[in-house]
């Protein structure tokens, strides 16, 4: 009797959990493809600066798929349509080690073209690592009059540090700010070290984030400025060395950078990626992905998205640059600083 | 609004003093402080956080106080956490915690052969739902704080064995919820300090947000200071908030009650 009644309350309960709780998305690769899509359609907020008609890639891909479609063909259908938004903070993950960085191609192609190594054998002496921050070191270059400082991500702990380096270098008569393989990371992060070259209060950008089912609907415009450092700006020469691979955050800094009359870029077009991700969204498949949220737009109402920071001075590496120990980037900054300033 | 509401809650801890001072006209106060641990099985469905249905369990810690003279008042405190299995072969799993606090007043309106009690009464609560995935790639969560009404009944059989079972539906709650994208320069701001995050929701009741509480519990003198609890408790939350969550719950618990007369 006692089984009996627990067999019908497991029972009662297990219906009342489905009367309340709706039934699971089906894990079916059509089910996959329309909760992916329709995803972006309503959240994703680059459409209209990539020139990016959604519903055209919809009826492209949208018919490659039935109910037979396997996992690997899924795979790359949604890798190809996302490929379109040329966007590499929207990424497509597995769950088992594979991901999918929508136009990475260059991204990855520019690791190939810088080697920290190289630099710090040839190009550099004196050279200091920051324990308390992941990715940033400063020194100076051999026989030069020239501090340098590398910046490799966006995610420390303590960016008033850069005040400290900024003081162990003050007395050279220019710096090369490196943020070459840049990952990106904390927005502020990256404001608080570009205050340490700041040469006053500018308006630099504007920031929106999405917020409706249109894909023009966005919250109020958020200003962005740059201020005065509270204590004593470096304000000779800066040259900031940038590639492919400096996103994000890495850009951010170059939009705070970019307005102080002191500084000239040198390299690369950066990636050309401004916006915070999504939280991470999920599949029925188990596949999970991200992408952009929001829009920055310089005062001007221009978008660097998809764009980049175009440098000042264009040169970049290849491969056999590096294989043959020759970083162009770094002596062509060098060689700037002569041509310019005299500074050597 | 948020003044209507301190005003609400006023009003309600003045009638729960009131009832406190009737008590001292009664007979016998028995207080009960107690510990206790449960399992919790979950039914979630976020659209906030996920299209797809998670189903988890989590293991729960209560400590509780209760007093019971003619009317009952309970204070308590509850926390648990688990993981919840999503998509196919539940390969997708979410780290999620659930936190109660409570205080809950249920007044005798009537008795029925001096061992049946029938009571009304109103109960104030913090309920936290959190769910992370993957050190906050991405996360949720859900939670209210307000008032509910109740109304209980409760028998002793004999000397030794009592039961009780509480319904209660919250009336006046704030909800507290994260945008789709996860990104609020709110919580941004406020992360380090979840309390205000907590306490910046929205009326929501009964418009947004609709739940359910339903309590069981049969306690067992052990001794003339022990007793020991077991409770089943279900509930069920529906909210509307820009994405659905609706949630279904069931808890199995036991407890260790220290009996102690004033």
């Amino acid at each position: 009797m006692k089984k009996l009644i627990f067999f019908f309350a497991l029972i009662s309960f297990s219906a009342c959990t489905n009367l309340i709780i709706d039934d699971d998305e089906p894990i079916t690769p059509i089910n996959n493809f329309e909760i992916f899509w329709n995803d972006f359609n309503q959240h994703y907020s680059l459409f209209t600066i990539r020139n990016i008609n959604w519903n055209n890639l919809y009826e492209i891909y949208r018919p490659q798929i039935n109910e037979t479609t396997s996992d690997e063909e899924l795979w790359n259908i949604l890798s190809n349509l996302i490929e379109q938004l040329d966007d590499s903070h929207t990424v497509l993950f597995d769950g088992n080690g594979n991901n999918y960085h929508s136009g990475y191609a260059l991204n990855k192609q520019s690791t190939s073209e810088f080697s920290k190594e190289l630099l710090t054998s040839k190009y550099l002496d004196l050279v200091n690592n920051i324990p308390s921050e992941d990715g940033l070191s400063f020194g100076k270059i051999k026989n030069k009059n020239i501090g340098y400082i590398y910046l490799g991500t966006m995610d420390g702990e303590n960016p008033s540090i850069i005040n400290s380096v900024i003081n162990e270098l003050k007395d050279y008569s220019a710096i090369i700010l490196d943020v070459r393989q840049n990952t990106g990371g904390d927005d502020k992060y990256s404001s608080k070290i570009a205050q340490a070259f700041s040469d006053g209060k500018h308006f630099i950008y504007t920031v929106q984030t999405r917020n409706g089912i249109n894909h023009d609907d966005f919250d109020n415009k958020k200003q962005y400025h740059t201020y005065p450092n509270k204590e004593n700006s470096y304000v000779k020469p800066v040259i900031v060395l940038t590639d492919r691979k400096t996103i994000s955050a890495g850009e951010i800094f170059l939009l705070h950078m970019k307005s102080f009359k002191h500084i000239v870029q040198i390299g690369d077009t950066t990636a050309g990626d401004f916006s915070t991700v999504s939280n991470m969204r999920f599949l029925p498949n188990s596949w999970h992905y991200n992408y952009s949220i929001q829009k920055f737009l310089l005062p001007n109402g221009e978008s660097l998205d998809g764009i980049g920071h175009i440098p000042d001075v264009y040169t970049k590496n290849n491969k056999s640059d590096i294989t043959s120990s020759n970083d162009k980037v770094i002596e062509k900054a060098i060689q700037y600083l002569f041509d310019e300033y005299k500074i050597e | 609004m948020k003044v209507s509401a301190l005003t609400i809650l006023s009003i309600f801890f003045l009638k729960i003093s009131i009832f406190a001072q009737q008590k001292e006209s009664l007979p016998a106060i028995i207080n009960y402080l107690g510990i206790g641990i449960g399992y919790n099985f979950d039914n979630i469905k976020d659209s906030n956080f996920s299209p797809l249905n998670q189903k988890g369990t989590a293991l729960y810690y209560s400590i509780f106080y209760e007093q019971h003279s003619k009317n009952i008042l309970k204070i308590n405190a509850k926390y648990g956490d688990g993981t919840l299995n999503s998509g196919r072969l539940n390969k997708l799993k979410t780290s999620y915690y659930k936190a109660n606090i409570g205080i809950a007043y249920l007044k005798n309106i009537f008795t029925k052969q001096q061992s049946t009690n029938f009571y009304i009464g109103g109960s104030y609560s913090i309920d936290i739902l959190y769910m992370d995935w993957y050190n906050q790639d991405a996360f949720s969560y859900f939670s209210t704080n307000g008032l509910s009404i109740s109304a209980a009944i409760s028998k002793q059989f004999t000397a030794k064995q009592y039961i009780e079972s509480t319904i209660s539906i919250p009336v006046i709650q704030f909800l507290s919820r994260p945008p789709y994208n996860g990104l609020d320069e709110y919580i941004i701001e406020n992360q380090n300090e979840p309390l205000k995050i907590i306490f910046n929701g929205k009326l929501a009741s009964f418009k947004e947000y609709k739940s359910i509480n339903w309590n069981i519990n049969y306690k067992h003198e052990i001794s003339n200071h022990f007793n020991l609890k077991i409770d089943y408790d279900l509930n069920i939350k529906s909210a509307k908030s820009t994405h659905t969550f609706t949630s279904f719950s069931n808890r199995i618990s036991t407890s260790v009650l220290y009996k102690f007369p004033i």
